[in-house]
């Protein structure tokens, strides 16, 4: 594997983790052939909409 | 635009990531005895051709539907389609918008709609909006 391979790998497998309570671990979409996902909720959002504020209101000042 | 997304994801880092996953949540990492085959397959003829976004987000897909291993193949999937939207130049509140509809795409849980708004984006995807 290249460094940027390695790179990519650990990318993804940080996300993966912060993803992973919402996924079954069993492969519930080849069983069934419905997928399924637990709702994120808007925590992420709001955080991501509060810091842009943020950076916005420091920009200005 | 199309171009390879997916070059540098060979079918090992695939199986290091699931690994690592698996190993994260002591689950077994194993391969399956009848996705497998199908999944590594359908990966090695099309990750290095170049694709519309959507493509290479409905590639992930279908992967996550063969099930090539015995757990957890849909964060590795999502995980992977979710990294390639991080080329995007979009603001944080978008890019998190984008990243949720590619997810839930890989999921099987997108709606028509989501769908819809994916592959617009996908379409009109310009080398100017991606990072270098």
């Amino acid at each position: 594997m290249t460094s940027t391979q390695r790179k990519l790998l650990h990318e993804v497998v940080r996300d993966g983790l912060k993803i992973q309570s919402r996924f079954s671990a069993a492969p519930v979409y080849a069983i069934t052939g419905q997928g399924s996902l637990k709702s994120e909720g808007v925590a992420t959002l709001q955080q991501i909409k509060r810091n842009l504020k943020k950076r916005r209101a420091n920009s200005v000042a | 635009m199309r171009t390879a997304w997916l070059e540098a994801f060979t079918w090992e880092l695939v199986i290091a990531a699931n690994a690592a996953l698996c190993q994260a949540k002591g689950a077994l990492h194993q391969p399956t005895s009848d996705g497998y085959e199908p999944a590594r397959n359908l990966w090695e003829s099309r990750h290095r051709q170049a694709m519309w976004l959507d493509e290479v987000v409905d590639l992930c897909r279908q992967c996550h539907r063969l099930a090539p291993f015995c757990n957890f193949n849909g964060n590795t999937f999502a995980a992977i389609a979710r990294q390639l939207i991080q080329r995007l130049r979009l603001p944080a509140d978008q890019a998190h918008i984008v990243r949720s509809w590619a997810g839930h795409i890989v999921a099987g849980t997108a709606d028509e709609a989501e769908i819809i708004q994916f592959r617009q984006l996908s379409r009109g995807l310009t080398a100017e909006k991606l990072r270098k």
